[in-house]
């Protein structure tokens, strides 16, 4: 027997005592090796990898239960119907009206550094005020880019 | 016989240290159904479960070794895929990566439980008991189930990843985080260990699935 020959039989081998008797369990890269006369000496082999098939055929099929998918999308998935609400009174508001705020407080940081500037006590806050926090209520916010109202709900 | 003659001349010895890429199909529109999920489309989500849940499912009852948690897993899993799609590299192979998830969260969930008392065989002394085929057959599945049970967690991984869900070698070994050979290796000792489990009445069973 020449030294191809032993390596296929290995293999076969090999291939019996991992993915059984049945060629459709082998990777298919290697499921030209199969024949239906099985070589002598891996008859003992090829036997009982068709017993521990027959074993395994016997346990029966697991059945997912039908109401997980309901389920799943409820705790899976955010509420469009309360951004919905939110959005939707965002959204309702005229345009103006929602920049409204971050206009004001554009204004009123303006007016305040000009003051500032004016009086002098600038000169003086300065490096505490840029060392301390900075005032949220002075930045001008926009409406964040995240809520979307037309593709958070699925329809 | 020499075996060049009965394989064909010119044998063309396959390798298997440089398998394919990956031998299960892409799934058709699986970059499209991740690219949705990634937005939050809940229709994605909901096409996502109709495809691969009862795989899933099957996966984590049969590692896990029963119902117990297997629900509990597979929809972790699908909360996985729903919270961090980023995760998901390739969407065509979105089954995959749910098959790789369930997996190792059952392992997880197996190596945080107390080991639990065998399951009970039904008693085969009564003879009429022993002549219902229906009573043998429920009698060797709980056999089979008790010895499958009773394999180490990773072969049995293997076993139900590769022979029952059809991965192929590359996918499962993806799954179990180690090589193809690794897998080949699980695969042919949880099958050993099978055999073992039935060595004193093997002849027997041979006789009994013609039966059956």
């Amino acid at each position: 027997m020449n030294q191809s020959n032993k390596k296929a039989l290995e293999r076969l081998r090999q291939l019996y005592a991992a993915y059984g008797a049945d060629p459709g369990h082998w990777p298919k890269h290697e499921r030209w090796l199969y024949r239906e006369d099985v070589p002598p000496e891996l008859i003992e082999g090829e036997s009982d990898a068709r017993m521990v098939d027959r074993l395994l055929a016997v346990l029966p099929v697991p059945v997912a239960p039908a109401q997980n998918l309901r389920q799943l999308i409820t705790r899976a998935a955010p509420s469009p119907r309360r951004d919905a609400t939110v959005h939707a009174h965002h959204r309702s508001m005229p345009k103006l009206m929602q920049e409204w705020p971050a206009a004001l407080a554009l204004a009123a940081s303006l007016a305040v550094g000009v003051w500032l500037g004016a009086a002098g006590v600038a000169d003086d806050l300065l490096p505490s005020l840029l060392a301390g926090p900075v005032d949220i209520d002075t930045v001008a916010l926009d409406p964040p880019d995240n809520l979307d109202f037309d593709s958070g709900g699925g329809t | 016989m020499d075996l060049a003659l009965l394989w064909g001349a010119a044998l063309p010895l396959a390798e298997p240290e440089t398998p394919p890429k990956t031998e299960a199909g892409p799934s058709r529109g699986g970059d499209d159904l991740l690219v949705r999920l990634s937005r939050r489309d809940e229709r994605a989500f909901a096409e996502l479960i109709a495809r691969h849940f009862d795989r899933v499912y099957r996966i984590a009852w049969r590692v896990l070794g029963g119902p117990a948690d297997a629900e509990d897993v597979a929809q972790e899993a699908f909360l996985k895929a729903w919270s961090a799609p980023g995760q998901i590299r390739d969407g065509r192979a979105i089954g995959a990566w749910l098959a790789r998830v369930a997996t190792n969260l059952a392992l997880d969930r197996l190596r945080r439980r107390r080991p639990e008392s065998p399951p009970e065989l039904p008693d085969l002394t009564d003879p009429h008991a022993a002549a219902d085929r229906g009573v043998r057959r429920a009698a060797l599945e709980a056999e089979v189930a008790k010895a499958m049970a009773a394999l180490p967690d990773r072969q049995r991984a293997a076993l139900v990843l590769v022979h029952f869900e059809g991965l192929g070698n590359l996918e499962a070994a993806e799954a179990l985080g180690v090589s193809v050979e690794a897998v080949e290796s699980l695969l042919a000792r949880a099958r050993r260990s099978l055999k073992q489990a039935f060595a004193d009445r093997w002849r027997e069973l041979v006789a009994e699935f013609s039966d059956l």
